[in-house]
């Protein structure tokens, strides 16, 4: 069958979140146009994402195309570079927060140089924790474990 | 109605020595925030609140005032270089200035924001001098019945926006507004949407939705291309960062547009500069002979959107200032540096202390001129970090990142909604949809929902009030007309087909 | 070098816990604000500056913004009772019992007060200078008889208590409309958009003066003095509120060790007595009101039980 897969896949997320958004909507208390509850707006706007997807799906069937292909590395080291830099503000503190984030980056990139990137990596921590502890007064302790360095 | 002999006793106040001075570190430290993803101005401005408590109260509110709309021009730096907005009304400048800056063009860019900048502003200064005890009327005129004909009026003209498939920008401005649900809603204070999580309660912070859609997909996509922009690579020719002849006669009308909806835009409290840059963006591209070229680098999609943004950061200080009603956070801290001095910020702020309202209006005009000598000779410096090797660059750019989304409410929780939407982001590119409508959607759909249910409250569900309102009726029926414009004239470029409104096939 | 050792040995006695009460503080001492910029925020970096000053700490602020105060107080709920980590809130404090579903602590029970810094003046009931009314019992009246909307800034906000407690207490019916902002909310008051109001003096009287909005009664015991032509609400023929909502303080972990309670308790009496922040924080529309763990419990527990009343006398249901 032809059809762009694009546009077939974004159609049915679009549908999917819709369905959920009207089904969760109903929770709230819908009300009347002239005295709305807090569902009744939810409620239309999840009709009219449904209706738009559904739309784009069903016109994705007179064209063909295709989905290209993530770029897994980079978005696997950009995404975890935020998740590490999230899990060790939160446990270790702001230091070894930069310099895992500044390596989960830098990983992404095909042919990178991790003697270089440690040496970004210090470089960031030293001056972001200049810049946003010392400079600007953000609290963010440089180190949380094993000691407390603010 | 103008007071000359007030001006200029603002000016003297404003050329004060320490004056100058503070204007100056206010509009360098702002411009200097404004650059790094997610440190606004409003957390700029609490950090220095506690100086202020020294200084006298003019001069305290020279500088806080500086930091606000020097990080402006700051967070349109970082749109255009690196795709990465501070906040929504920077997303705007995105669309393109990045793709300008792409094609080697960032110096044009960035030359064209000072001086749409300036321009903006120095209108929007104008008018507070000329016209502030009325406009301060005009400010209050509005009540929910008119917040929402313009966020009517705005998702009307945002339809526009898009530069593929109007369905598909249609679908987005959804779920951008179905996103907008997460939250409180105000009018019941039911929690929506909320899984759960009391970090959702107050909804997602647009800041981390527009350095989601926009800096994160774009990351993603240029980690996975090798090192700089060849572009780049010779030495840039300060020639080269001058506005063409052609570019200056393009800029000429968007600057004075975006200038006007921005000063309107701005007097109305809570609305701010990203409905300005947004208003001003779809009216340049409405109006465009080109609108094709929107998207890819139209010198227009700049400078309008950043005049407005800046004439709307000039005038939203007439409500803060004569009516005592602060436009927004940053606006209600700047207010209570005034109150710990013993002003009290309001209608009778003006013939109380004419020297503190008089002053800071003249201030911002110093300000203004500082912002624009201070940067044109900075472009060649802020150009260079394209130069940096990407896989320097973006490690670096990413701890910006992350540290800019953890400050705004000091919380992890945050990250995550980075990560997340992050990844939404980066789907919507690779599935061919456009984040702008998006945040268009996120952005004007909770304004929209809350002031159409409580001007239902407040006409007791009678539709025929929208009637007996001058305001809100002239912006529903330009809206209205807008959108008949839209379908009439997609009629006449090309015959109306399916294929009309599908997306280009991708090659 | 030395500094690195420094720097351990304060880490370990950090986590000697019993030992380090004595040389209190060594260490960075946070005080989370659940607010954010403005607000409480300001008191405590003003605050902060002046311990800081005094007392050779190093005493720094943090805001975690969030669900009504919820988040950042249950930050501090969550953390090492050591003195190092203090909560600085307002009365929202006393009304997240009633309101929050989802609340995982006991204000009484997981925190223990240290100090009030300060409390606002009272409120003033304004109305719209287009609602034909100029006083409380022509207010009483005219509701009678006629819808009467109020704005406030936000669903459980004081604002809409203490009107939801002056209905309940004269027997009037209101239309609540809420806002997003207290900005906004006086905007929908001065353009007719909202009849009436309850207002904070400071946010009131430049707007009373200028007639923007008519003031109707203050709501307190007895007159203001930068305002006394306007009389209180039960002169003027009403039931006042009698609520106690503008109040903010310091509060730390249940389990914080009395030696370092008391210390803190000492040093912000001496610091919001300082003439100069006295006079900062009067600007802001407040008074300095530094107490001690015992009192700041007894106006907390009260304003428990008072905001809970208001809450379900306002008729909201806990989300």
């Amino acid at each position: 069958m032809r059809a762009d897969t694009k546009d077939l896949a974004g159609g049915a997320i679009l549908t999917l979140i819709g369905l959920y958004v009207l089904f969760r909507s109903l929770d709230y208390s819908i009300g009347t146009a002239s005295e709305m509850g807090p569902g009744y707006y939810p409620m239309v706007v999840a009709i009219v994402l449904i209706v738009l997807g559904l739309l784009i799906a069903a016109l994705s069937l007179r064209r063909s195309g295709i989905i290209p292909m993530p770029e897994w590395r980079p978005l696997a080291a950009v995404l975890g570079s935020v998740l590490i830099f999230a899990l060790g503000i939160r446990y270790l503190g702001l230091m070894p927060a930069v310099i895992g984030c500044t390596f989960a980056c830098a990983a992404g990139h095909r042919g990178w140089n991790p003697r270089a990137t440690a040496i970004v990596a210090v470089v960031m921590a030293v001056s972001v924790w200049l810049l946003f502890s010392k400079f600007l007064g953000l609290t963010m302790p440089a180190l949380i474990w094993p000691v407390y360095i603010l | 109605m103008v007071d000359l002999a007030s001006i200029l006793m603002g000016f003297q106040t404003a050329f004060q020595p320490v004056n100058l001075i503070y204007c100056f570190i206010g509009v360098f430290l702002g411009t200097f925030v404004g650059v790094l993803p997610g440190i606004g101005p409003l957390a700029t401005i609490s950090m220095l609140l506690p100086i202020t408590f020294y200084l006298d109260p003019t001069t305290a509110m020279v500088m806080l005032a500086g930091v606000y709309y020097g990080s402006d021009y700051g967070g349109s730096i970082a749109s255009i270089l690196l795709r990465l907005p501070g906040g929504a009304s920077s997303a705007v400048t995105c669309l393109d200035g990045y793709p300008m800056a792409q094609q080697g063009r960032a110096g044009v860019a960035l030359f064209i924001t000072s001086v749409g900048s300036f321009i903006g502003g120095s209108f929007g200064i104008v008018l507070m001098m000329c016209f502030a005890p009325a406009l301060a009327d005009f400010t209050v005129a509005f009540a929910s019945v008119e917040y929402f004909a313009l966020m009517v009026l705005g998702l009307a003209a945002s339809g526009s926006i898009t530069s593929g498939s109007p369905l598909k920008g249609l679908a987005m401005v959804a779920l951008g507004l179905a996103v907008g649900c997460i939250g409180t809603d105000v009018n019941s204070g039911v929690t929506r949407f909320t899984f759960g999580f009391l970090e959702l309660f107050d909804g997602v912070e647009v800041a981390v939705v527009a350095m989601a859609l926009f800096g994160i997909s774009e990351v993603v996509s240029s980690v996975g291309t090798p090192q700089t922009l060849d572009l780049l690579k010779e030495r840039v020719p300060f020639r080269s960062m001058l506005p063409t002849r052609d570019d200056v006669r393009r800029s000429g009308g968007p600057i004075l547009r975006g200038t006007a909806i921005g000063s309107i835009v701005g007097i109305m409290p809570g609305v701010g500069g990203t409905v300005a840059s947004l208003m001003s963006y779809a009216t340049e591209k409405r109006i465009s002979r080109t609108p094709e070229r929107f998207g890819k680098g139209a010198v227009e999609g700049v400078a309008g959107p950043e005049s407005a943004n800046n004439a709307s950061a000039q005038t939203s200080f007439i409500p803060t200032l004569t009516m005592g009603i602060p436009g927004g956070a940053s606006m209600a801290l700047m207010l209570s540096a005034l109150m710990i001095h013993g002003i009290a910020p309001g209608p009778g702020l003006m013939r109380d202390h004419p020297d503190v309202f008089w002053g800071l209006v003249a201030s911002f005009w110093v300000g203004n001129v500082m912002l624009l000598v201070l940067n044109i000779p900075m472009i060649g410096i802020w150009i260079k970090i394209l130069k940096i090797p990407y896989q320097h660059l973006f490690p670096a750019i990413m701890v910006l990142l992350c540290i800019g989304v953890y400050s705004l409410n000091n919380s992890v929780f945050d990250l995550y909604l980075l990560l997340a939407l992050g990844l939404t982001g980066y789907v919507i590119r690779l599935l061919d949809f456009e984040p702008a409508p998006f945040l268009i959607g996120f952005v004007l759909g909770p304004m929209m929902e809350e002031n159409f249910r409580r001007a239902m409250l407040v006409a007791q569900g009678d539709l025929g009030y929208f009637l007996t309102r001058p305001y809100a009726l002239a912006m529903l029926l330009a809206a209205a007309a807008l959108l008949v414009w839209s379908i009439v004239s997609n009629f006449r470029q090309r015959p109306m087909t399916i294929e009309a409104i599908l997306p280009e096939p991708h090659a | 070098m030395k500094k690195i050792a420094g720097f351990l040995v304060a880490g370990l006695v950090a986590l000697t816990g019993a030992a380090h009460a004595q040389n209190y503080p060594n260490r960075p001492v946070t005080i989370i604000v659940g607010f954010g910029q403005g607000g409480p925020d300001t008191n405590a970096r003003l605050l902060a500056a002046q311990i800081n000053a005094q007392s050779g700490a190093n005493v720094v602020v943090e805001n975690k913004p969030g669900a009504g105060s919820m988040i950042g107080t249950e930050a501090v709920v969550r953390a090492q009772p050591d003195g190092y980590t203090l909560l600085m809130t307002s009365a929202a404090l006393a009304t997240l019992p009633a309101l929050q579903k989802q609340i995982s602590f006991d204000p009484l029970k997981d925190l223990v007060p240290v100090s009030l810094v300060a409390r606002s003046e009272a409120s003033f009931l304004v109305a719209s200078p287009s609602l034909p009314v100029n006083d409380v019992a022509g207010l009483l009246k005219y509701a009678k008889s006629n819808p009467v909307t109020y704005g406030s800034s936000g669903v459980g906000a004081s604002s809409h208590l203490r009107m939801a407690m002056f209905a309940a207490k004269n027997g009037l019916k209101l239309i609540h409309l809420p806002f997003k902002s207290t900005g906004d909310s006086v905007a929908s008051v001065m353009n007719g958009e909202t009849q009436i109001l309850f207002v904070t003096a400071s946010q009131a009287i430049p707007i009373i003066k200028e007639g923007r909005v008519k003031p109707l009664g203050y709501d307190a015991e007895k007159r203001a003095g930068f305002l006394p032509n306007v009389p209180t609400i039960a002169e003027a023929g009403a039931v006042p509120t009698g609520m106690d909502s503008g109040w903010n303080g310091i509060l730390a972990p249940k389990g914080t060790p009395p030696e370092v309670i008391a210390w803190l308790e000492k040093q912000i009496k001496t610091a919001a007595e300082t003439p100069d922040i006295r006079a900062k924080i009067e600007g802001l529309g407040l008074e300095v009101v530094a107490s001690n763990s015992a009192e700041f419990g007894k106006v907390l527990a009260a304003a428990i039980d008072s905001m809970g009343e208001a809450v379900r006398t306002a008729g909201i249901s806990p989300k």
